[in-house]
């Protein structure tokens, strides 16, 4: 008799729960879809925004992806970097260019160089100029510059930074 | 309406046999199985006693006789129902300590009489063989919810029939089956009952009139007693082949023919055929109505009381998870084509798009970070531009990056302070102007030297740019 009486509480505690978690269920399914509406909406927004600025955006990851250079190596994108730059501080009409690379503080990514010539104030200015431009993926940290009054040289010494990604694992090199 | 419930089955107890009913629409009753009572009334008394079409069946009602039951009336003040079980249940164990399991059978009333006194009226179940009866229907599977008698039937029938059946006594009689039938009840409570069998012949004979005369006035003298009042009126229930004067005739008393009242068609039966105390309205009645006065084992009541509710609860909770399934089912297919259709529809992986604009936005950090710093071709030139032709640079440096900072270390050709002074002013004015440094740049900055050698001061300052 009371076990009957327990065992109906029972089914009726059980078909409640299931109430209980249909309800949950059917609100974590709202919940979610919600959610999923939601995250649409933003998709369609970016596809709306990535075909309508398209030709900025290529612009921008162009230009963004200029500041680091792609190399299959980090020493041969390394030596032609010094090769670049040296190149273009004799274009430059820099004097007594000399270059350190110090490999050995090389980090994810970035190499630190240092550069140092001599120069007016306006030929350093111009390669300053020009390394923007032609080796964007050149970044100056400091310059020193030593002006000698006697004989009206300015020496500089320039800390750069050389940042590249590589593409490829590095092999035998 | 059809009330028939194909497994459940009704018990009666009467000629010494227990019978199991089926009971169908209109409470015309089938009967089912019978067995010899006295077969039951033993400790060991065998499940294959039960006839196997009663086995698996749920015994609904159990109409024992009336002199099973008891009944005691008594003044109580208080119409708590709790105090009042609490109540009988002591004046029961004190009455039949012999029948421990009486407090479990047993209903208890309250009404009130004259001068607004409040008094209980309880019924219990008192004749050991009900209790033995039980313990062995209950063995078998076969304990029955409600347990009532004729007499308890008739009462809840009665008073919806007759609006002044609580008031005083009465007496109510029934031929069946050449037998007689006398209720006795007082102010609307079911005081006793007696059965009085006919001799075989009319039942309006001379002899049959004497005999249930005499039996009549030892029934009416019996009530005196027990109620401490007379019988008010008698009524006839049903009658068969009796007429009513003649019976009131030898009574020396009128009788009212109530037969009219509860002129139901008698129950059909289809098997056992015989005329029976429980007969087609009875029957009819409780199931129709489910309305009568009933004992039932304390346990299995409070059982019976919970199950509507229960039923109800288990009714709603199906019919919510019905509709909650189908909402969730309606969901499912509605978040699933939400998710589908936003990102294959389109032919694009939203993945894709999203690593793209990562990229863009990595790209235009990049950008911003880049174009933000200080280019050093405009800060020497804008430091050149700053130098007064008093002050020459000597040495210069220039740090890049998230901190720009500048350290200058320059000589001053000047005579006098005062124009050390002005030089300085100047160099300063123009440096904030062109530089805009973070902190603009004061006199207090720079850091003075004479270079007594070369007849002119040297000058040191560092700011943040």
């Amino acid at each position: 008799m009371a076990a009957d009486l327990k065992s109906r509480w029972i089914i009726v505690g059980c078909c409640w729960m299931a109430v209980f978690i249909l309800t949950l269920w059917n609100l974590n399914k709202i919940d979610s879809s919600a959610k999923a509406i939601e995250k649409k909406e933003i998709y369609l927004m970016d596809e709306q925004f990535w075909n309508y600025n398209a030709a900025n955006i290529s612009h921008i990851l162009k230009k963004s992806a200029s500041l680091i250079q792609e190399v299959e190596s980090s020493k041969i994108g390394l030596f032609e970097f010094e090769s670049n730059l040296r190149n273009l501080a004799l274009k430059s009409g820099l004097d007594n260019i000399k270059l350190t690379t110090q490999s050995q503080v090389e980090q994810d990514g970035i190499i630190p160089v240092k550069i140092s010539f001599k120069s007016s104030v306006r030929h350093a200015a111009n390669w300053f100029d020009r390394l923007g431009i032609e080796l964007p993926h050149a970044q100056v940290r400091d310059v020193k510059i030593e002006s000698d009054e006697s004989t009206k040289e300015n020496k500089f010494a320039v800390s750069l930074y050389y940042r590249y990604r590589q593409s490829v694992k590095e092999g035998s090199i | 309406m059809r009330f028939k419930k194909r497994n459940t089955v009704i018990s009666i107890v009467e000629n010494e046999m227990l019978h199991f009913f089926e009971v169908g629409a209109r409470g015309k009753k089938k009967a089912v199985e019978s067995v010899k009572l006295a077969d039951l009334l033993v400790d060991e008394a065998d499940a294959n006693l039960i006839p196997l079409s009663v086995r698996s069946r749920i015994n609904k009602l159990l109409i024992v006789p009336d002199y099973w039951f008891g009944n005691l009336v008594c003044k109580f003040q208080s119409m708590k129902k709790s105090l009042a079980d609490a109540f009988v249940e002591r004046k029961l164990h004190a009455q039949y300590e012999q029948l421990p399991d009486v407090k479990n059978f047993f209903e208890s009333i309250s009404f009130q009489r004259e001068h607004k006194e409040r008094w209980l009226y309880a019924y219990f179940l008192q004749d050991p063989q009900f209790f033995q009866l039980y313990k062995t229907l209950s063995r078998l599977g076969l304990s029955p919810h409600r347990i009532t008698s004729p007499a308890l039937i008739w009462q809840s029938k009665i008073r919806q029939k007759m609006p002044d059946f609580e008031d005083g006594g009465k007496c109510f009689i029934e031929l069946l089956n050449n037998i007689y039938h006398l209720y006795f009840f007082f102010e609307g409570n079911f005081l006793f009952s007696r059965s009085i069998p006919l001799a075989d012949l009319p039942a309006d004979s001379p002899d049959n009139l004497q005999a249930i005369t005499y039996e009549l006035n030892q029934s009416l003298y019996l009530f005196s007693q027990r109620a401490k009042a007379e019988v008010n009126n008698i009524y006839l229930l049903s009658s068969e082949t009796v007429t009513i004067g003649s019976l009131s005739e030898a009574l020396g008393r009128e009788i009212n023919d109530l037969s009219s009242l509860f002129s139901e068609p008698r129950g059909t039966h289809a098997s056992n055929e015989s005329t029976d105390l429980i007969d087609g309205y009875v029957l009819s009645h409780y199931f129709l109505k489910n309305q009568f006065l009933f004992v039932s084992h304390k346990k299995l009541k409070k059982e019976l009381e919970w199950r509507p509710v229960q039923s109800v609860g288990i009714a709603i909770a199906i019919l919510l998870s019905l509709l909650l399934g189908m909402e969730s089912i309606f969901l499912h297919k509605w978040s699933r084509q939400n998710q589908v259709s936003g990102i294959h529809r389109e032919g694009v992986d939203a993945g894709e798009t999203k690593r793209k604009i990562r990229q863009y936005n990595e790209a235009l950090d990049t950008l911003i970070e880049d174009a933000e710093m200080r280019r050093p071709e405009d800060v020497i030139a804008k430091i050149a531009r700053s130098l007064p032709l008093q002050i020459r640079m000597k040495d210069i440096f220039l740090k890049i990056g998230t901190v720009p900072e500048l350290e200058f270390k320059g000589a001053a050709k000047v005579l006098g302070s005062e124009l050390l002074k002005g030089s300085l002013s100047v160099l300063i004015a123009n440096l904030n102007k062109n530089l805009h440094p973070r902190k603009p740049l004061a006199i207090p900055d720079i850091d003075i030297e004479l270079d007594k050698n070369k007849q002119s001061y040297l000058i040191k300052f560092k700011v943040e740019l």
